[in-house]
């Protein structure tokens, strides 16, 4: 069965968590700049759209997208998982 | 022996090898499903249950998409080195290498239509760079060095995969000659490479403000696992017909031992050669 948004975006921050075991799921919501907080880097922004990819259960099309779409758990939703629902 | 000299003979051995690239490669109408097209023992699945379970042809059917991920990756990686190297030409104090980095920049852009001329006629497809860019500061010579740390650590590896590749007679011709174009002009980069890292590395890193080497350190590590994450991309076990979720099998190719074990011996004289440098921590790799 297809998972809903709000469940994606729940597997998100747990996914997130996991990378990044210093940090308490207190310590980021879902409008959090992932960036700018140091949650995601240039480097691990890959890893973010390879999980974004899995979450979707299809490959994203990166010559239309841009850093700003993985802001936080919120924009990436509006952009992939919300329009699954 | 001095630098110069060594550039200027790096660019007689490119004016020697100098190649047209409609030329080089006789492009046969199909590659055939009996054909390998990457060495078994190269691939990602090899010696694991997944691999155990497929058949022959299946196996072969897998080696044509990780060959097509594998001249893909290419692309993507060629593409911002070409950028990288065009921004560096005519810089002021880099008089001898100016010479080479014209060289180089041909070559490379020679290597992007051979890999592309393989994708497009037989995949129809070169699949999509999943990098992302993001603006960033740094201190001076940082990006420089990083540059040239990032253009050696890619180009070894795939050069690693070339060499060995380039004398597999089990792999379709065309194949291999791709192969064999590429690591013959690979290795004259890679020697460029390792002296511009090293002399960028010794007029830069002494002014660098505390903790930049070691921040640089954990950059370039990160890169490489990058790197290799892009070998398992799950594309290319979905396109091969593999059962089950292809996220799946790209995360448990990842962590299997033995295909770790094959990064750490593709890859263990471009971490010994920066781990001497201080450009990534910890000892020689055994």
């Amino acid at each position: 069965m297809l998972k809903t948004a709000a469940e994606l975006r729940g597997d998100l921050k747990e996914w997130l968590l996991k990378k990044n075991p210093g940090m308490k799921p207190g310590d980021f919501d879902e409008k959090t700049h992932l960036l700018k907080k140091g949650i995601i880097d240039s480097l691990r922004l890959m890893d973010l759209v390879l999980m974004v990819e899995k979450l979707c259960g299809r490959p994203l099309d990166m010559e239309n997208l841009s850093p700003a779409v993985f802001e936080s758990i919120e924009t990436i939703s509006r952009r992939f998982f919300e329009v699954m629902s | 022996m001095d630098i110069e000299k060594i550039i200027q003979e790096l660019c007689s051995a490119s004016r020697r090898d100098f190649a047209d690239p409609h030329l080089e490669v006789e492009w046969p109408e199909a590659v055939g499903p009996e054909e390998w097209c990457m060495s078994p023992e190269l691939m990602s699945a090899w010696g694991t249950p997944l691999w155990d379970s497929l058949d022959e042809p299946r196996q072969k059917r897998l080696s044509f998409f990780e060959a097509v991920n594998f001249f893909s990756l290419n692309i993507q990686g060629e593409k911002p080195l070409v950028e990288g190297l065009a921004r560096r030409l005519y810089r002021r104090g880099g008089a001898g290498a100016n010479d080479y980095l014209h060289h180089f920049l041909d070559e490379e852009n020679k290597h992007m239509q051979w890999f592309a001329g393989f994708c497009r006629r037989y995949a129809g497809k070169i699949y999509p760079d999943k990098k992302m860019s993001l603006p960033r500061t740094w201190a001076e010579g940082e990006e420089d060095v990083c540059f040239f740390a990032k253009v050696m650590i890619f180009e070894e590896i795939v050069d690693a995969y070339n060499q060995r590749m380039a004398k597999d007679t089990r792999l379709a011709g065309v194949a291999r000659r791709i192969n064999y174009l590429h690591h013959r002009d690979e290795a004259r980069h890679l020697a460029f490479g390792r002296i511009q890292l090293r002399r960028l590395f010794k007029a830069n890193a002494p002014s660098w403000p505390a903790g930049t080497q070691e921040g640089v350190q954990r950059y370039l590590d990160a890169y490489m696992a990058s790197v290799w994450r892009e070998y398992v991309n799950p594309e290319m076990y979905s396109d091969a017909g593999l059962e089950g979720d292809p996220f799946e099998i790209s995360e448990a190719l990842e962590k299997d031992a033995g295909w770790q074990e094959r990064q750490r011996d593709l890859t263990r004289g471009c971490v010994n050669f920066l781990r001497a440098e201080g450009l990534l921590a910890g000892g020689p790799a055994c």
